[in-house]
């Protein structure tokens, strides 16, 4: 594992991902969530996850972000083994946590309070406002979660995430509680930052679980597809559109449109197989 | 609009006419019966004093909540059983003195008394909350942080759970002979005895509220990367705060029944020995003067802890 070959590969990827196998401790079943999953995924890259529900996306993704151990296998963030979260990694959750007792800014200031490069607090509130209008919340910053519906708390946790600018964005589903209009705005918001790059760096590195095809492909650099049957990833497709993209004319190509139906085929195939297994 | 503003008149109405209002004038107008206990004429004023003051305090609360056809109606049904009482109170002791006059003072009387006892009650309720609040807060600040590591803290929990399964449920009005025996102050004692009394309700509740807090809120923590103390302090403790002022407010509860039954025993101060002074005299008056300063000091903790409660609160709906 150490040979100079994949060393070099380390160096090259951002979350490179070996050999992973996990298992949830507290399953009775011996069942494997993911089995001898692996993955590289290159700085600045975007990549986006499909697959079946209960496939393991949501568990790969927490993974990363370091929420808990791996049964057995690697995964390295900028060559180093982790085990634990990190400040270069942002989280998005399926469930959208934001912590209940706080407003939807408080939310947002506490976590670039527990940054490294933490600023003053009039910054971090700045900041946090500034968000909450490029999300469209700025008249609701003072409010409770439980005060939001589902979509709004989508929001104000895409908010924190993209506030805390961090090298890292993992987001699971963040889109899937927004009406159309919404999910298109934050959908060129997301791209808009990550495209966003300063002084020579390269941009962030996206890890992105979606159950929405036209999503990903809108999005994404490479699309991969998930198996519940293989416990692993069965395609790993790339998108070779030019970017920046345009939403409408990149959805009424006909390359688009080919694109689309071969993912659908893919995953339907797969999950009819599934199906047919049970 | 129009619908509020025609509830707005019917409920002005019903502040000055109700059941209330009524049992009001009735226990007033009893008040003009001649008076057949005797040496009581000079408290009947105290007594018409006290149903002024009721019936004043009543229309003022029916005025801020006359919006509210359902408060307004409780408070109309209290205020009817509370007049209810002191009219018939007043009839068997003042009026007709048909029960015991030591074990049944005249209502007018009570107050007067009521009134004389204000200085020694202001004494007595410095003493205990002297004690009351040391015990108290030290519960509070002790049980609080040592929920939250032992909750956290897989390995503590498995030692500190069994000792707490066994000390907890003891009944801690039991340790006060043995803490009056073993501190050299009843000060120290009685503080102790709150302290033992206070701490394990507060204790169990967080350490519950921490065992039991949604993973999913622990998670989003943890992605942020907190430090220990943060995701302690500012993570699950806020989280487990319903569950915490539960045991907050058995706390409290505790600690009053603790500190008066502690006085009673051997202080030579405060509220508690204040009734037990008077018991021993039979001056029932006294008693029953000490056991209404006690139910107003309650009432007034136990709101105030609701507000605090309402406030820490607030983002639960
Ligand atoms: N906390 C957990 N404990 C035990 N099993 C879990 C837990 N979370 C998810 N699983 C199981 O792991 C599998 C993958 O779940 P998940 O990663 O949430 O799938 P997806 O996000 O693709 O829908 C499912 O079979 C699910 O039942
Ligand atoms: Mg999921």
């Amino acid at each position: 594992m150490l040979d100079s070959n994949s060393a070099m590969n380390k160096i090259l990827s951002k979350i490179q991902i070996e050999n992973l196998t996990f298992k949830y401790e507290d399953e009775e079943t011996d069942e494997f969530v993911l089995k001898n999953l692996n993955l590289s995924i290159e700085e600045g890259g975007f990549v986006s996850v499909v697959g079946g529900s209960g496939c393991g996306k949501s568990t790969l993704l927490n993974l990363i972000a370091g929420l808990r151990k791996i049964t057995s296998g690697h995964i390295l963030i900028d060559g180093k083994e982790i085990n634990a979260p990190g400040i270069e990694r942002g989280v998005v959750f399926q469930d959208y946590s934001l912590f209940p007792w706080m407003t939807a800014k408080d939310n947002i200031v506490f976590a670039l309070s527990q940054l490294k490069n933490k600023t003053t607090k009039v910054k971090m509130h700045e900041k946090a406002e500034k968000y909450l209008d490029l999300v469209g919340l700025a008249n609701s910053k003072n409010k409770y979660p439980l005060q939001l519906s589902g979509g709004m708390q989508q929001r104000v946790a895409i908010a924190r995430a993209f506030a805390m600018d961090s090298q890292i964005l993992l987001m699971d589903e963040p889109f899937s509680a927004l009406d159309a209009k919404n999910r298109m705005d934050l959908q060129d918001l997301l791209l808009e930052l990550w495209q966003k790059k300063e002084n020579g760096k390269v941009g962030k590195t996206v890890f992105f679980v979606t159950h929405d095809i036209t999503e990903a492909i809108l999005l994404s650099d490479r699309v991969i597809i998930m198996s519940n049957t293989e416990h692993s990833i069965i395609a790993d497709v790339p998108i070779p559109f030019a970017r920046p993209r345009e939403h409408e004319k990149l959805v009424n190509s006909e390359e688009f449109n080919d694109l689309r139906d071969n993912l659908v085929n893919m995953l339907y195939a797969e999950i009819e197989n599934n199906e047919v297994a049970l | 609009m129009s619908k509020q503003e025609h509830q707005g008149q019917i409920n002005y109405v019903q502040i000055f006419i109700n059941k209330g209002a009524i049992l009001f004038l009735a226990a007033f107008i009893v008040t003009f019966l001649p008076v057949a206990r005797e040496n009581m004429e000079q408290y009947e004023v105290y007594y018409m004093g006290l149903l002024i003051f009721l019936q004043f305090i009543f229309m003022i609360w029916c005025f801020c909540v006359r919006t509210d056809r359902f408060k307004l109606q409780s408070a109309a049904d209290i205020i009817m059983i509370v007049f209810g009482f002191l009219l018939l109170f007043d009839l068997f002791t003042t009026r007709l003195d048909l029960i015991k006059k030591f074990l049944f003072p005249a209502p007018g009387y009570i107050v007067y008394e009521l009134i004389q006892e204000f200085p020694a009650f202001v004494t007595n309720l410095v003493s205990s909350s002297q004690l009351l609040i040391t015990g108290y807060l030290l519960a509070v600040v002790t049980a609080i942080p040592l929920g939250l590591i032992v909750g956290w803290r897989r390995r503590l929990y498995q030692v500190a759970s069994p000792i707490s399964r066994v000390l907890a449920p003891i009944p801690p009005i039991v340790y006060i002979p043995y803490a009056i025996a073993i501190f050299p102050t009843f000060k120290m004692s009685s503080i102790f005895i709150i302290f033992i009394g206070a701490f394990w309700p507060i204790f169990v509740n967080t350490l519950s509220g921490t065992l039991n807090i949604e993973r999913r809120i622990i998670d989003s923590a943890r992605a942020l990367n907190v430090s220990e103390a943060t995701m302690l302090f500012k993570v699950i403790l806020p989280g487990i705060m319903p569950s915490v002022m539960s045991g907050i407010n058995i706390g409290l509860l505790l600690s009053f029944i603790l500190l008066n039954s502690a006085e009673m025993i051997g202080a030579v101060a405060g509220l508690g020995w204040y009734i037990k002074y008077f018991a021993d005299f039979a001056d029932y008056t006294k008693v029953i003067v000490g056991i209404i300063y006690i139910s107003l000091v309650v009432i007034v903790c136990t709101s105030l802890m609701g507000r605090v409660e309402k406030y820490l609160l607030r983002w639960k709906n």
